[in-house]
C-alpha cells in the first residue's frame, strides 16, 4: 500500500478521493516540508492544483526518497524539471510532471474519441480566462503558467508538437492569444487572459476534426441559479474525478514500477513551444519549429 | 400621416442564393418587381431564374440594363455567381439604383474598389447581406454598449458550419479526375449544400468570412491592422481538388490595439447537431461575454427525423427583417448601412491578406 501525501488547496475534499483510490492511503497537507526527511512517514508526495511548488523543496523530498508527482499549472522552468528529473533518476526515484487538465473527465472523452470516431483534429480551440490574482506572481516561464498548460493540451490532442507557432499579447502578458499551425495543416487558437472580474473562471475547448467535433464549455455546462435579479450560471464541477484518476495513475506507476520519465519528452516541446510563442511576441513573426515538421 | 416610400427592386440572377430577395421581401417597403440576368449566362442559370420568377409572380427579364431602366426599381438585389458579384451591382449603381448584395463582396480587389467608387460616385446605397441583426448577436451589441463589460480588449468569433461538400478527403482512389467546382455547386444547390458558387473555386474564408468579420466589426468598430491565418481543405475532396480552404483559422490585431480571431469552417454534416457551432468569445476591462448565435432555440425531436434535420430550431429572428428595415432607414435618411460598401470591402481586404498570410506562413498586414 503506497502511502501519499497530497499537498493541495483546502477546497478539494481529499477524503472522498481517498476513498476512492486503490493501492493507496492518503494524507492531505498545505505544505510538504513534513514529509522532506527520509523518516516521513510516506512514499510519495503529489503536489495538486493551484500550487507553485518550490523547486529546492521537490528537490529535498526527492533527496529524501520520496516520490514526486507534480499535477499543478507549470510554473518551474525547463531547465529546472531537468535537474529534478536528473535528482530522480539518481534516486532511482519517480518525478511525474502532469497537467491535471489531461484528466478532466471531459478532455479524457475527447481525447479517447479523437482515437475512434472524431479522426484527427484539424483545429483545436482553447479559451481560458481566469480572475485577475489579489497578488500578482510572475511566472518565470515568460508565458503565465495555465497557458502552458493548455499548449500541453493541444500537443496531447493533436498527437503532437506543432510545425509554426505565432501570438500576440497585451499588458504585459495579462492577456496573450497563441496561434499555432499543427502539421497536417491543422491548427489551434488559444486564449488566456488573468483580467476577469473575481470569481469564476471560464474555459472552453472545441476540437474540429477529421470526421466530427467535440464541444466541452463551460457554457453548456453550468447550471442556473434564481436568487432574485438576474440569474446566476453555475459551473459543474468535474474535479473529484480528475484528481482521483491523476493520483490513481500516479499510485499505479509506483506499484507496479512502470517509469514515468518519459512525458519528459511531452514536456521539453511544450516548452519549445512556449519559447517559440515568446520568441513571436519579441519579433512579431511566425516561428518555424523542427519538432513540428 | 403619410406611407413611407416603398422600394420596387430589380433581382439581379438569383443563381447563388434566393433568400437575399426573400429577406429583402420580408419587409413592406420593398416590392419584388423584375428578375433579370444578362442574356448570355448558361441555361441552368436561366432556368433558376425563371423558376424564382415564377415563384413570385414577376417577370423574368434576359437584359439587365432593360430591367433596371424600364420597371421603375430603385433597388437591384444582386446575388449571381460570385465573380460577377461586382459587374452586376456596378451596372445598378451607375443606373442610380441602390445596392442589396450578397456575400462575398468580389472575387479580386481592383473589382471591388471599382465597385466602391461606383457606388460613391452614384450617390446610391449598398448593403452587403449579414447576420449581424441575429438576436445573439444583438444582445452582445446592446451589452457592450451598455458598458456591461467594459471596454473590449479581445474579441473571438467561431464559425463553424456543420454541412457536407461532396465525399471525404481522401476517400477517392489516387489518379482519379479532380471534382469540378462549378458542377458540384451547381448540383448541390438542391439540398442546399452548395457553396462559392462560380466558375473560380472559392475558399469559405473568402465566402462565409464576411458573418464573423462582420461581427466584429460591428462589435467593436474597429479596423484588422494585421493578421496570420492557418487555411487547409481538411474535410472535403472537392476543397483538396480545386485547392481552396474548408477550414480556416485568423488571428487579428485590430485598431486600438484589441486582440481577435476567427476560427470558420465547413466542418461536415456530421460534426453539430443543429446546423453548427457558431460563438462569440468577448473580452472586456470590466468582464466578458460568452455569446451563443444560435440562441434562443427551440429543440424538436422526433421518430423518424431526417438524419440532416436541424433539432435545436433558431426562433424569434428577424435578421432580414431588420437588414431591409436598416437599408431602408439609410436611403431616407442618407445614412449608412449596417455593412456598406466601405465596411465590405474592409472586410474583403482582411481575408485577401489572410489568405496571403495562410500561403506566405508569416503575418501579413492589412493594407
Amino acid at each position: 500500500m503506497i502511502r501519499l501525501a497530497v499537498i493541495g488547496e483546502e477546497v478539494v475534499s481529499w477524503r472522498e478521493i481517498d476513498s476512492r483510490l486503490r493501492g493507496a492511503t492518503t494524507e492531505a497537507s498545505l505544505s510538504a516540508e513534513l514529509y522532506a526527511e527520509p523518516a516521513a512517514a510516506c512514499h510519495a508526495v503529489a503536489y495538486v492544483g493551484a500550487l507553485r511548488p518550490d523547486r529546492a523543496e521537490v528537490e529535498r523530498l526527492l533527496r529524501a526518497g520520496k516520490h514526486v508527482l507534480l499535477a499543478t499549472e507549470p510554473s518551474l522552468t525547463w531547465r529546472e524539471l531537468e535537474s529534478l528529473w536528473a535528482t530522480a533518476r539518481h534516486g532511482f526515484l519517480q518525478l511525474s510532471v502532469v497537467n491535471p487538465d489531461r484528466y478532466l473527465p471531459s478532455r479524457q472523452l475527447i481525447r479517447e474519441q479523437l482515437g475512434q470516431k472524431l479522426g484527427a483534429a484539424g483545429l483545436v480551440r482553447v479559451h481560458r480566462w481566469e480572475a485577475r490574482p489579489e497578488v500578482r506572481t510572475d511566472s518565470s516561464l515568460g508565458l503565465p503558467g495555465p497557458l502552458i498548460a493548455d499548449l500541453d493540451l493541444v500537443h496531447w490532442l493533436a498527437g503532437g508538437p506543432p510545425s509554426v507557432v505565432y501570438a500576440v499579447e497585451q499588458g504585459g502578458g495579462e492577456y496573450v492569444q497563441v496561434h499555432l499551425g499543427l502539421p497536417g495543416g491543422g491548427m489551434a487558437l488559444l486564449d488566456y487572459t488573468r483580467r476577469l472580474p473575481a470569481g469564476d473562471s471560464y474555459q472552453s475547448l472545441s476540437v474540429i476534426a477529421a470526421s466530427g467535433a467535440a464541444y466541452a464549455d463551460d457554457q453548456h455546462n453550468a447550471q442556473l441559479l434564481y436568487r432574485g435579479g438576474r440569474a446566476q450560471a453555475v459551473a459543474v464541477e468535474e474535479r473529484t474525478r480528475q484528481r482521483t484518476l491523476l493520483l490513481q495513475e500516479f499510485v499505479d506507476a509506483l506499484t507496479t514500477g512502470c517509469d514515468l520519465s518519459a512525458n519528459a519528452a511531452t514536456w521539453r516541446h511544450v516548452y519549445a513551444t512556449a519559447d517559440a510563442a515568446r520568441q513571436s511576441l519579441r519579433t512579431r513573426r511566425a516561428v518555424p519549429l523542427l519538432e513540428g515538421r | 400621416m403619410s406611407e413611407p416610400a416603398t422600394f420596387r427592386c430589380a433581382v439581379l440572377s438569383t443563381v447563388k442564393h434566393d433568400y437575399v430577395a426573400r429577406g429583402m421581401a420580408s419587409h413592406p417597403r420593398f416590392e419584388l418587381a423584375v428578375v433579370a440576368d444578362d442574356p448570355n449566362v448558361p441555361e441552368w442559370a436561366h432556368e433558376r431564374n425563371q423558376q424564382f420568377a415564377d415563384a413570385h409572380g414577376i417577370p423574368y427579364v434576359r437584359g439587365v440594363e432593360k430591367a433596371l431602366h424600364e420597371f421603375e426599381v430603385q433597388v437591384a438585389i444582386v446575388s449571381p455567381e460570385a465573380e460577377r458579384h461586382c459587374d452586376l451591382s456596378i451596372r445598378a449603381a451607375h443606373a442610380g439604383k441602390h445596392i442589396v448584395q450578397d456575400k462575398p463582396l468580389g472575387t479580386r480587389r481592383a473589382d471591388c474598389d471599382r465597385l466602391v467608387a461606383a457606388v460613391e460616385q452614384g450617390g446610391v446605397k449598398f448593403l452587403m447581406w449579414n447576420r449581424n441583426f441575429l438576436p445573439a448577436v444583438l444582445h452582445a451589441r446592446d451589452q457592450i454598449r451598455a458598458g456591461a463589460i467594459g471596454r473590449a480588449y479581445a474579441i473571438h468569433a467561431d464559425f463553424y458550419f456543420a454541412k457536407d461538400a461532396g465525399p471525404p478527403r481522401g476517400s477517392r482512389a489516387p489518379g482519379y479526375p479532380p471534382l469540378d467546382w462549378q458542377a458540384h455547386q451547381i448540383a448541390a444547390h438542391v439540398d442546399g449544400s452548395d457553396g462559392g458558387l462560380g466558375r473560380a473555386p472559392l475558399g469559405e474564408l473568402a465566402i462565409e468570412g464576411i458573418y464573423p468579420l462582420g461581427y466584429l466589426r460591428m462589435l467593436t468598430g474597429a479596423d484588422v491592422r494585421r493578421v496570420f491565418a492557418r487555411c487547409t481543405p481538411f474535410f472535403h475532396q472537392l476543397y483538396a481538388d480545386n485547392r481552396v480552404e474548408d477550414l480556416a483559422s485568423v488571428t487579428l490585431e485590430m485598431d486600438g490595439g484589441l486582440a481577435g480571431s476567427v476560427a470558420l469552417g465547413r466542418i461536415g454534416a456530421a460534426s453539430h447537431p443543429s446546423g453548427g457551432e457558431i460563438r462569440l468569445h468577448i473580452l472586456g476591462s470590466d468582464g466578458a461575454l460568452v455569446v451563443n448565435e444560435a440562441l434562443p432555440g427551440v429543440g424538436i425531436y422526433y421518430r423518424n427525423q431526417p438524419p440532416k434535420e436541424t433539432r435545436q430550431r433558431r426562433v424569434a429572428s428577424e435578421n432580414d427583417f431588420l437588414l431591409a428595415d436598416d437599408f431602408a432607414r439609410a436611403i431616407d435618411t442618407g445614412g449608412t448601412t449596417i455593412l456598406d460598401v466601405h465596411a465590405a470591402r474592409a472586410i474583403f481586404i482582411t481575408v485577401e491578406a489572410a489568405l496571403e498570410s495562410a500561403r506566405t506562413g508569416q503575418p501579413v498586414e492589412v493594407q
